[in-house]
């Protein structure tokens, strides 16, 4: 190609481009214009508050949210980000499942490499867009209301910081990575390009990436919840969701420096390894620094959780919390203790005894704090004089139920002896998806049933199909893991690719598990392509904020197409 | 949008986007046969053991003759141990898809993206002693290159591959196996194509016949 046919299709190419954008800066900019409008005619704080407030216009699942910048578009890309994503990641696990029928190889045989990448594409998948974005979303969707707040005016820093988290996703997607999600020198510096770690260097810069937009998010939604409460919401009355995303945000504010300034490091090793694998440096190193960030990270992925928990358990069991203040010193007492456990993980590393014991204590002592909520769930139900046994109240239940076996399993695995035993097997797996399948995944599908209406202008999700993909969640994830547990409890290793003959009734047990919780997110896309067919039907009301008294303009009546909603604001706006 | 079609719109990039990352992580390049089982395919007719230091002034600068040319018989794996000599970061890289034609100035294969690093400067550390051991197997015979990306001036020289036993020798090698070498496309010309799908690395550390994918099947891993 001679260098004038470059230039003239770098300059026809940049036209395009340039035109592009600035038509969507138009478009842009005549939007702002028309709710900035509208906003002072409606007696708003700003444009944003009144963009959120009248959410309803666009719809939830709908590309407006990707254009607007209120809190709860934001809110509302967060949470369909997390679901692409939780499908994109469930695959992949589902594949490492399925490939494991045999104890040598099958799928994978002349490759099982392909394993790892699964692996590691599955947990950092799943950890950091569906866990951490799911709760994210949910606190950029309910928080404004929760909190009633008047302004909503860090939109565009939200935005820009939700592209940066996605982007990083993708990153990592794209990169193909095997080096697990904790990233351990020297595996993660294998650049050769015949291994699937030739772009572990993007993996890296995508992690970062993630770890950026979510630290910018942390700080926004830390200083919403601190600083622009309503003065109608003191601290001692605010709803128990936004505790638990304050303490979750400060706990990923106080660890997740150490994971960025390791992987900051490690992106150096690639070119000049002077940190982790050269003269005096160890790889050890690099694997305390990411477990003081990586055992927060996994409080960070149930706090918020818990937070739901207490905000879905009122509405089906007609009664309040049954402890308001226990449920806040709980959550609470998660904050430091989670912080001083981070060495269980590699309490069979050297640290040697004494360092040992230590954070077997610690370890222990995080079944106060866990107790104190369950307990809490539990007296909130006992109160009760008749539950409701709706979706989210059955996924509550089976949280609750999983949670017990996950944290049971969690504080044996942290004990010295058994840590010997059980470190590196699918024990630890077990637990870890017992926790994260009963309470992340089941309490965020919950909350997004109870949403349903509301995200979906007016639509009922049809209740069979629901129940199912309940039913299937929560029997499929304790078959699977239930049959870790076990395999794991006589040996049986994790990360590999093939097993020992002697455990494959424990593998086929769990890919049976694995099979049927695949059928039941079939049921949950099924449930969203009927009810997005069927006309609107129902209110849009949101369920999680009948509690709080909101008095948001709701109508039930559909709008119009394309007529913006006049609704008289109360003195003062929202 | 308001007719709540889009929310159907989502489902389907769901399914779509489920498929397209499924198809795209299970085509990620791998090293034959994944580290658990043996390649199968094609017979290695041997192991050849191979010593270089690697010192910015040159190869093997303070050891014997400085960037020496190598020759190895074509089909067998060469062991490559590359000992660090200096406190400098040094690669190990050869070119990959391109005989050397003499007359040629080196640089044109550094600069091109062809090279093979076999080793990284993450895995040769700088502690003058530390040994890194890789293998490669040459399944066309020609002239290659082997230099060091850090210092391509002056650690940069030669591999000569033989396809026949008869003009076969190894110098400053160690013959672990005899050499029982015919080479099916030995000695002839042959275009950067053939070259490209004609020699795999071996990441495996077992000697002997072992066997690989098809060559065919090998050419995108490159």
């Amino acid at each position: 190609m001679g260098t004038t046919v470059l230039l003239v299709e770098i300059v026809v190419i940049m036209s395009v481009v340039f035109a592009i954008l600035f038509f969507m800066y138009y478009k842009y900019l005549t939007g702002k214009t028309e709710a900035d409008y509208e906003a002072t005619h409606d007696d708003y704080y700003d444009y944003g508050s009144y963009l959120r407030d009248n959410q309803r216009k666009g719809g939830f699942f709908s590309t407006n949210n990707f254009i607007l910048n209120d809190s709860r578009s934001i809110g509302m890309r967060y949470l369909m980000t997390a679901i692409v994503f939780f499908f994109i990641a469930g695959s992949f696990g589902l594949l490492m499942r399925v490939s494991l029928i045999e104890p040598n190889p099958t799928l994978f045989a002349n490759n099982t490499v392909l394993y790892d990448v699964l692996t590691t594409e599955h947990s950092i998948l799943m950890i950091y867009v569906w866990a951490v974005g799911g709760a994210l979303g949910m606190a950029y969707y309910l928080l404004p209301s929760f909190l009633k707040l008047k302004s909503d005016k860090y939109g565009s820093i939200s935005s820009t910081a939700y592209w940066i988290y996605v982007l990083g996703a993708i990153f990592i997607l794209l990169s193909r990575t095997s080096t697990r999600w904790y990233f351990y020198p020297p595996l993660a510096l294998q650049l050769n390009p015949y291994g699937a770690g030739a772009y572990n260097w993007l993996a890296v810069i995508g992690m970062e990436m993630v770890f950026i937009g979510v630290t910018i998010a942390s700080i926004i939604t830390v200083r919403t919840i601190v600083m622009d409460r309503s003065e109608k919401v003191p601290l001692t009355k605010m709803p128990l969701f936004a505790w638990s995303i304050l303490f979750t945000l400060l706990m990923f504010l106080a660890s997740a420096p150490f994971f960025m300034s390791a992987l900051a490091m490690l992106f150096y090793d690639f070119f000049n390894p002077i940190f982790f694998t050269g003269v005096g440096s160890s790889p050890l190193t690099f694997a305390e620094l990411f477990w003081i960030w990586g055992h927060p990270i996994v409080y960070i992925a149930i706090i918020p959780e818990f937070g739901l928990i207490y905000e879905i358990l009122p509405k089906f069991t007609g009664k309040k919390v049954f402890s308001y203040n226990s449920g806040v010193v709980g959550l609470a007492l998660l904050l430091p203790l989670s912080e001083l456990v981070w060495g269980h993980h590699l309490i069979n590393s050297g640290f040697g005894l004494h360092w040992a014991i230590f954070f077997a204590m610690t370890s222990f002592l995080v079944v106060i704090p866990s107790a104190i909520t369950i307990f809490n769930y539990i007296g909130t139900m006992w109160s009760s004089n008749k539950i409701r046994l709706t979706t989210p109240m059955l996924f509550v239940i089976n949280g609750i139920f999983d949670f017990i076996i996950g944290g049971i399993t969690g504080v044996m695995a942290a004990m010295t002896p058994v840590n010997e035993q059980v470190h590196g097997t699918y024990f630890v797996t077990g637990h870890f998806h017992f926790v994260f399948m009963g309470i992340t995944t089941g309490i965020l599908f919950a909350g997004i049933y109870m949403l349903w209406p509301t995200i979906t202008r007016g639509r009922r999700y049809n209740q069979r199909l629901a129940t199912w993909h309940w039913a299937l969640t929560a029997i499929g994830s304790f078959v699977m893991s239930m049959g870790w547990t076990v395999g794991g409890f006589l040996g049986m290793p994790r990360y590999v690719a093939g097993y020992f003959a002697r455990y494959q009734v424990y593998q086929d047990v769990a890919i049976a598990g694995g099979v049927i919780i695949a059928i039941g997110q079939l049921a949950f896309l099924a449930n969203m392509f009927l009810s997005l067919s069927q006309n609107p039907s129902v209110s849009t009301n949101n369920a999680f904020e009948d509690a709080y008294d909101n008095e948001l303009p709701f109508d039930d009546q559909e709008e119009p197409e394309g007529e913006p909603i006049k609704t008289p604001a109360p003195a003062g706006g929202r | 949008m308001n007719n709540g079609k889009s929310g159907v719109v989502y489902g389907v990039v769901i399914v779509v986007l489920v498929a397209a990352s499924l198809a795209f992580v299970l085509s990620a390049p791998t090293s034959s046969g994944g580290g658990l089982t043996d390649p199968s395919g094609i017979k290695i007719k041997g192991t050849i053991d191979q010593t270089i230091y690697a010192d910015a002034s040159g190869w093997n600068y303070s050891h014997g003759p400085i960037n020496p040319t190598l020759y190895f018989p074509v089909d067998y794996k060469i062991v490559f141990t590359v000992i660090e000599e200096d406190n400098l970061p040094h690669t190990f890289t050869i070119n990959k898809d391109k005989a050397y034609t003499p007359g040629t100035p080196a640089t044109s294969f550094e600069n091109s993206n062809t090279g093979l690093t076999l080793i990284t400067t993450s895995e040769l550390t700088q502690v003058p002693g530390h040994s890194v051991t890789k293998s490669y197997v040459f399944f066309a015979s020609g002239n290659y290159t082997y230099w060091c990306e850090i210092h391509p001036t002056t650690m940069d020289a030669r591999i000569q591959i033989n396809g026949t036993a008869e003009s076969t020798t190894v110098a400053s090698g160690i013959v672990s196996q005899p050499i029982i070498c015919c080479g099916s496309n030995g000695g002839g010309h042959h275009n950067g194509n053939s070259v490209l799908s004609s020699f795999a690395q071996i990441s495996s550390i077992a000697a002997g016949v072992m066997k690989i994918d098809h060559p065919a099947n090998l050419a995108k891993f490159y």
